[in-house]
């Protein structure tokens, strides 16, 4: 319940990043892409999409995905994600406790947009 | 758990017998190491003090900076220096025998605000030190507070803006500022280090002795001429650390004394007394004893640490400079073998004490929390050629046994007539699984050094600087640890036309370069139309010779603003011929000056040449498009050539095969051909060395996937090592066949050294024959002019046990690369690069 909840506030703020950001909406506007965020314990998750400027998302993962960020665990996923240390995903992508399944490039694309909506350089 | 005890199984040499076994993979986890209470006490005191970082070196420092701004670099320098000694906090712990602390209390990190600051408050106010997942560190409010207020006054000031201010962008891009090419962040963000003061010198003159000097040298000045006037701030600046580094060692004398006054425990009366005396006497005077010498040098390089942040501030041939007040001491019956063995390991257990604060992003490629560097040479040839083995040799690796932990990181150097007992010794320990000592071949270090121009005495003389580095003990200023510059990055580009590989919007340097259809590197061909494999060895060298120009121009800068900014008039008064000259040690003081930047990753490019030229260039199997995609995809579609890389049907380093081996040796020769020789900004020249530490983790999460069967943020191979990928480890025949394609190497040429690790299981070594197997295959290693070697004595599943619960494992060390930690304190990247690492059997 935590991690949908957790994934359905970052869709929030995507969302509203996205017209709010000039560097947000500058970073996103030319592109196309659906990622989905799940948990394998629990089958759970959430997926994103990116279609030149405009971000959506769904509960529903039936949708092809170019590339899936799959936790462990939601309690995993949960920690990390909301950790303030960048180490914390390097750590679980080491451990695997998160695998990145398709697009490595489109996993690197996605981080460095929530690096750009959090306000980092 | 069991508590050591002395066998008498052989004659002793110091107090232990030469072939005594302490365990194998205990590694540090038995209680009571030492046949000495005190040092157990003291040990156990020690390792239950938690980390913290201090303020109070960064406001004495900022204070005397704000009073003395009208006085040239070097004499603010010595002000703040001053300032801090007179000053600082001092304490006195039960059991010290040996007192001082790095202008901090033990175990507390001091902060350094001219070299780097803005990282400081950053990380205290976003990313604190105590939510860290490993390294962690506490601050108090008051600290914080008194930090944050010093931020003002530094912004714009810092050794760091300086040379960030001075990079082009053309310098910028391949550092940490980019993409990571080569990582120069060391000297960037802090001191440089890397040195050993001369302690011979200062226990013939003691302090007062070098006063003398200077003002005999001030005396013959001509202030007419200019360049004498530089030298008389030189020489007052250096009279004031003079000053303050007496002061420092008797404000301890007062302290003991007065704790003296008040304790009711006789011995330990006593023994404050002893120390009074001791700094008192030391404080102006040359030592008399083994203990006084002692006392003298550990304040003496804890002063250098408080004046230069540098790491690897090491203690030189420890066993050598101080064997004439043992011998002395014993035959004047003022101590006997014991007694000073335990005044050692009291010592050693005092380096703790030291601890330095590292980024957030250091961290996860050199997780620790140990000061780092301090190593301790013993063994090998005295300056005549002779072995140089006596009793203070044993008796440092016993203290290692008596105390296991971290420091200071020993080094034995071997040579050809090392004494039998001695490297029996020296296996025993290395078989306790700590992964001490490091062992050096004499027999490649010497022509090593002799070939930088270092004389034939001063070569065979030398001594282990932090990790791996030979140098010229009291006498060098070897910017050893200048850069970590990534051979297989080079690669990648030498194979996509300069282009990084998985160039995309997620890079920081997008818009300002794929973005406008740039590349990072200049053009140099493509994989996927080169016909023959020596093109892809020209690309290779024309990326080498574009990659290694920027990291030079990049040292230089960082060189020139440190001699700008931050003169070392303590560690001058140390370093040979700084006096004489009367010139700073970071403005090219020193007898001798080099410059060392190391690559890193040779075997993943001599797998990834392998690989390419087999099935490209001969069999024909795959195209070079094929490879190009399979890396720009992170190897996603490709998983049949994924497994045949990684398979033993392509060639690799480490399996003695000429195939691969040569690979190796052209691109460790290659990025020696481009650094070695290059003239530095003190005077001296470029000396290339070929290691990584732990920097193959670091550079490997910067970079993409490689055609040598490594994904996307996996180290690089470590070190002189083979490759061990997610995939499978490359070397599969075993310690021979790796010690064989290593030493094709040539390990002269890279004069800033070289490194090779090692991983056995317990069992493959114990026993008299396993001690033995290990001897003679470093024999053998060093028969082929192998240069340096270091050891894990540690099984897969002890890992994996200990990442399972790390609180059953607090205790275990292991060798990273070039220094010991304590496993369960390692980043999880370092933590499966150790795992990863093949694990040998004989």
């Amino acid at each position: 319940m935590k991690f949908q909840l957790l994934l359905y506030i970052l869709a929030w703020k995507l969302k509203r990043v996205a017209k709010k950001d000039p560097r947000f909406r500058h970073f996103i506007e030319s592109k196309k892409l659906a990622l989905a965020i799940r948990a394998e314990s629990s089958g759970k998750g959430r997926c994103f999409l990116f279609d030149n400027g405009r971000v959506s998302s769904t509960a529903n993962l039936g949708a092809a995905c170019a590339c899936a960020m799959v936790w462990n665990d939601e309690a995993t996923a949960c920690s990390v994600m909301a950790s303030s240390d960048d180490e914390a995903a390097v750590a679980a992508l080491t451990e695997k406790k998160l695998k990145i399944e398709g697009s490595f490039k489109e996993f690197k694309w996605f981080s460095r947009a929530l690096e750009i909506m959090q306000g980092k350089p | 758990m069991e508590t050591a005890a002395i066998i008498d199984r052989a004659e002793p040499i110091g107090i232990e017998p030469f072939d005594k076994v302490w365990g194998i993979g205990e590694s540090g986890m038995c209680e009571n190491p030492s046949p000495f209470p005190r040092v157990n006490r003291l040990l156990k005191f020690v390792k239950g003090v938690e980390f913290t970082v201090d303020h109070e070196r960064a406001c004495l420092v900022t204070e005397a900076y704000k009073q003395h701004q009208d006085k040239s670099p070097i004499r603010r320098a010595a002000e703040a220096l001053r300032n801090v000694l007179a000053n600082v906090t001092i304490r006195i712990h039960r059991d010290e025998l040996i007192v001082g602390e790095m202008a901090a209390p033990m175990k507390s990190a001091p902060i350094f605000p001219e070299f780097s600051f803005g990282w400081v408050l950053d990380e205290m106010e976003h990313h604190p030190w105590d939510k860290r997942l490993h390294d962690k560190y506490h601050v108090s409010v008051e600290s914080a507070r008194k930090l944050k207020g010093l931020e003002d006054f530094w912004k714009g000031r810092t050794v760091e803006e300086a040379i960030s201010a001075r990079l082009s962008e053309d310098e910028k891009k391949g550092t940490h500022l980019g993409v990571g090419i080569y990582l120069i962040n060391l000297y960037f963000f802090g001191g440089i280090g890397h040195t050993q003061g001369n302690y011979e010198k200062l226990f013939t003159k003691g302090y007062g002795g070098l006063r003398a000097d200077i003002q005999t040298h001030l005396a013959t000045l001509d202030p007419a001429l200019p360049e004498d006037v530089e030298k008389r701030e030189f020489y007052q600046a250096a009279l004031i650390a003079l000053e303050a580094s007496t002061l420092y060692l008797q404000r301890y004398a007062a302290l003991a004394r007065e704790l003296a006054a008040r304790e009711s425990d006789a011995e330990w009366r006593r023994e404050l007394f002893r120390v009074a005396e001791c700094c008192d006497w030391v404080a102006e005077n040359p030592p008399r004893s083994f203990r006084e010498a002692l006392q003298l040098w550990f304040m003496a390089t804890t002063i250098i640490l408080i004046e230069s942040n540098g790491h690897s501030v090491s203690f030189g041939r420890f066993d050598q400079y101080m064997h004439p007040f043992y011998q002395a001491d014993l035959a004047a019956g003022r101590e006997t073998k014991e007694s000073i063995q335990e005044l050692i390991e009291v010592a050693f257990i005092k380096e703790l004490w030291w601890t330095k604060l590292r980024d957030r992003h250091t961290v996860i490629a050199n997780s620790g929390r140990g000061m780092g560097g301090n190593s301790m040479t013993v063994g090998g040839v005295d300056r005549e050629g002779n072995d140089a083995t006596n009793d203070l040799t044993y008796m440092v690796l016993d203290a290692h046994a008596h105390t296991r932990i971290t420091v200071p990181w020993i080094a034995v150097r071997f040579h050809k007539n090392t004494p039998w007992e001695l490297k029996v010794k020296t296996f025993n320990v290395v078989r306790i699984g700590t992964g001490q000592p490091k062992v050096f071949n004499d027999e490649c270090a010497v022509p090593s050094s002799l070939s930088l121009g270092r004389t034939l005495e001063d070569s065979r003389n030398y001594h282990i600087v932090g990790c791996v580095e030979i140098d010229a003990g009291g006498m060098e200023y070897g910017w050893h640890d200048a850069a970590y510059f990534n051979m297989a990055r080079v690669l990648e580009l030498a194979l996509n036309d300069g282009r990084c590989m998985g160039c995309g919007a997620h890079c920081l340097r997008w818009d300002r370069c794929g973005a406008q259809g740039l590349r990072i590197a200049p053009r140099t061909g493509s994989l996927a139309e080169f016909t023959t494999f020596d093109q892809v060895r020209e690309a290779y060298d024309r990326q080498m010779k574009y990659w290694t120009d920027q990291m030079v121009a990049g040292i230089e800068i960082m060189d020139q603003e440190h001699q700008r900014l931050k003169p070392l008039p303590y560690l001058s008064l140390l370093i040979d011929d700084c006096i004489g000259r009367g010139v700073d040690v970071s403005a090219g003081g020193a007898h001798y000056n080099f410059t060392g930047p190391q690559a890193v990753g040779v075997g993943s490019v001599a797998d990834g040449m392998a690989a390419i030229k087999q099935l490209v260039f001969e069999e024909k199997k795959f195209s070079g498009r094929d490879f190009l995609d399979a890396c720009e995809e992170n190897w996603h579609g490709h998983e049949k050539l994924y497994a045949l890389v990684n398979s033993s049907k392509v060639h690799h380093f480490g399996n003695d095969d000429d195939y691969a081996d040569e690979l190796a040796r052209f691109a460790s020769d290659n990025f020696c051909k481009h650094v070695e020789g290059r003239p530095n900004s003190r005077g001296g020249i470029y000396a290339p060395g070929v290691y990584s530490v732990s920097a193959n983790v670091a550079l490997g999460l910067l970079q993409w996937a490689s055609v040598d069967g490594r994904k996307v943020m996996e180290p690089v191979s470590d070190c002189v090592g083979p490759v061990h990928t997610n995939a499978s480890s490359h070397d599969v025949k075993g310690p021979t066949a790796m010690a064989k394609s290593v030493s094709k190497l040539d390990h002269v040429r890279a004069t800033n050294g070289t490194l090779l690790n090692w991983k056995f299981t317990p069992e493959s070594v114990s026993g008299d024959r396993g001690r033995d197997n290990l001897i003679s295959l470093i024999d053998v290693y060093f028969e082929r002019n192998g240069m340096h070697s270091q050891f894990n004595i540690i099984s897969r599943e002890t890992l994996l046990d200990a990442m399972a619960h790390p609180d059953n494992y607090k205790d275990l060390i292991v060798r990273v690369a070039g220094y010991s930690t304590y496993y369960v304190d390692l980043s999880k990247p370092l933590q499966y690069d150790l795992l990863g690492r093949t694990e040998l059997s004989f």
